[in-house]
């Protein structure tokens, strides 16, 4: 009965999780409960994933089955590795000792749970970040735009994307139209006209929105920005 | 929750979920060497206020709705000088300019000759870029328009900026070795970006901005890396590259006495007409709130049949067309707002009578 409740509190915190909206108590029972029951092969971590791969469905990516049995296989290597300073003290009173040692370690370990989990989520991030180079055109990966929040209640911070080195094009780049779920997107190859016709509106505008003046210096930089019309 | 609701939700938020994570999470592994103030010691807290907030932002304790009553004042004055120094003082400096995963760097000089102000932008990363453009002139604008000089110099200017954005002063920062205060626009409806404005303590020169997308997604961030307030001369005015664009104008055709032949059916709250142009092709409209503004272009461009969005940075661009007396007329509406709203605005286009 209890256990029921236990397993839906848990799945709950783990949705929210993916929703980035996880508080901390949720975190830390996820992160115990991951803990106790071992991260990848435990029914949480099965749970975690299969979430993981059903976004990145909804979102059209392509996915590669996750293969749990080499998280698992990790897990049990670094099991079985040695720990540090082998041998110095192991013939003294090894029964404190090797307890003294499992009290150290046990926080140092949950750190780099969490660390590795940070590492992933960066990664993540720039992944979702650059964009896809179809010759010309790039597809933007956003997804679609969240719901408008109501005056007030805007978060505190700002989520400032990743930097990447690669050059971009200046040029106007199309949006495909958004659709739901994965259905094909129809690339529209644009046509010099085309292209000449976005530079020129967006440089005309940025130039109107120059004189309105309430933007300072940043329209004048938009309307450099682009390449310069060939004639 | 059930399963359904979960990946709804997720997908719509992908892009930031991780990052929110990534917020969430990092606090927790570090915990031990994280520091403390409103950290992880509060666990009541966290959430709302996670330690690692962006640096230049100061975590206020201040509640919101009074920040919000005893800013008003200081950001009317603020807003006031804001729109002062960028049409009184002269300048150069570096830039960096960033949108979604980009940066450039450029180089910018500013001064005032007769009356108008002369600006000098060269790219110095990227494909060599330059431009120097000239404003001031109201050739253009509407009579009686709203937005007289500049929007927000004006009462009504400011008044109506007011009742689109709520401001709020969100700290100090220091930027360019200059002390500034950060200034927040939030807007009061989904039809328009936010920008967060770092103004100059001693000139009122906005010295960093940023466009704010919902969810405090940053589209675009420009700021001084370096400023010089020395009399600008002459000859740095001059373009420094024999590919420098002349200040264009070149398209738009004499814009005395032009008359709309367009108008819109509907037009997000607080936007008003500021300007209409005549193209060799077709109209170009100017809408602006005071802050943000967009464009409509009605042209008549044969064999232009593309429907959709293009982006460029923050810039958005929406295309669609209209029939009128059997002649087709493409639609595009360009500006730093939402795309849902282009496209919006972009239905709404009809013949004035």
């Amino acid at each position: 009965m209890s256990h029921g409740s236990h397993q839906q509190r848990l799945n709950e915190s783990l949705s929210a999780l993916m929703d980035g909206e996880a508080n901390e108590l949720e975190i830390q029972r996820l992160l115990k409960e991951s803990d106790a029951s071992g991260a990848s092969d435990g029914e949480l971590g099965h749970r975690w994933s299969r979430y993981q791969l059903a976004a990145s469905v909804m979102r059209g990516e392509k996915v590669a089955p996750v293969d749990m049995g080499l998280a698992a296989s990790i897990s049990a290597a670094i099991a079985d590795e040695p720990s540090l300073e082998p041998g110095q003290q192991a013939s003294a009173n090894d029964a404190g000792n090797d307890q003294a040692r499992s009290r150290w370690w046990r926080p140092l370990s949950r750190g780099a749970v969490a660390a590795t989990v940070a590492f992933a989520a960066i990664l993540g991030v720039q992944q979702m970040q650059a964009p896809q180079v179809q010759g010309d055109l790039v597809a933007e990966v956003e997804a679609p735009q969240p719901q408008p929040v109501t005056t007030n209640s805007q978060p505190g911070r700002f989520l400032t994307p990743t930097l990447n080195t690669r050059a971009v094009s200046t040029a106007p780049q199309l949006v495909p139209e958004k659709r739901v779920g994965p259905a094909p997107q129809v690339q529209v190859v644009p046509t010099p006209e085309l292209m000449r016709h976005l530079n020129r509106v967006m440089v005309e505008h940025s130039e109107q929105a120059a004189r309105i003046g309430s933007q300072g210096m940043v329209p004048h930089a938009r309307a450099t920005y682009g390449e310069r019309p060939s004639e | 929750m059930t399963m359904a609701n979960m990946i709804f939700r997720t997908t719509r938020k992908a892009n930031s979920s991780l990052l929110a994570f990534l917020l969430c999470a990092a606090p927790l592994g570090f915990a031990q060497s994280g520091p403390s103030a409103g950290g992880p010691s509060n666990p009541q807290s966290a959430p709302q206020e996670p330690p690692n907030q962006a640096p230049q932002l100061a975590p206020q304790s201040v509640p919101q709705d009074t920040r919000e009553a005893s800013a008003s004042e200081a950001t009317g004055v603020l807003l006031a000088r804001l729109a002062q120094a960028a049409a009184n003082l002269e300048y150069r400096g570096l830039v960096t300019f960033e949108h979604v995963g980009s940066m450039e760097t450029l180089e910018v000089v500013h001064g005032i000759r007769n009356g108008e102000q002369v600006e000098r932008i060269r790219y110095l990363t990227g494909s060599p870029r330059e431009k120097v453009s000239r404003t001031g002139g109201d050739e253009c604008r509407l009579s009686g328009s709203v937005f007289p000089s500049s929007g927000l110099l004006s009462a009504a200017g400011l008044q109506n900026v007011q009742s689109n954005y709520a401001f709020l002063i969100r700290g100090e920062e220091r930027v360019a070795d200059r002390e500034t205060i950060v200034l927040e626009a939030r807007p009061r409806d989904m039809h328009r970006f936010g920008m967060v404005i770092s103004v100059d303590k001693e000139t009122g020169l906005p010295l960093k901005s940023m466009l704010i997308a919902p969810a405090g997604r940053v589209l675009e961030r420009f700021q001084f890396v370096e400023l010089d307030l020395k009399p600008v001369t002459d000859d740095e005015l001059k373009p420094h590259s024999p590919l420098a664009q002349p200040d264009t104008g070149s398209d738009a055709a004499s814009c005395a006495n032009v008359e709309s032949r367009w108008r819109l059916g509907w037009a997000p709250s607080g936007f008003k007409p500021v300007a209409v142009q005549a193209l060799k092709d077709g109209q170009m409209l100017v809408f602006s709130d005071g802050l943000s503004a967009f464009t409509v272009f009605v042209q008549q461009l044969p064999e232009m049949n593309y429907t959709g969005q293009a982006v460029r940075g923050a810039t958005v661009a929406y295309m669609d067309h209209i029939d009128v007396n059997g002649a087709r007329y493409t639609v595009t509406v360009v500006g730093e707002i939402p795309d849902n709203t282009a496209q919006l605005v972009a239905k709404a286009i009809t013949e004035a009578n």
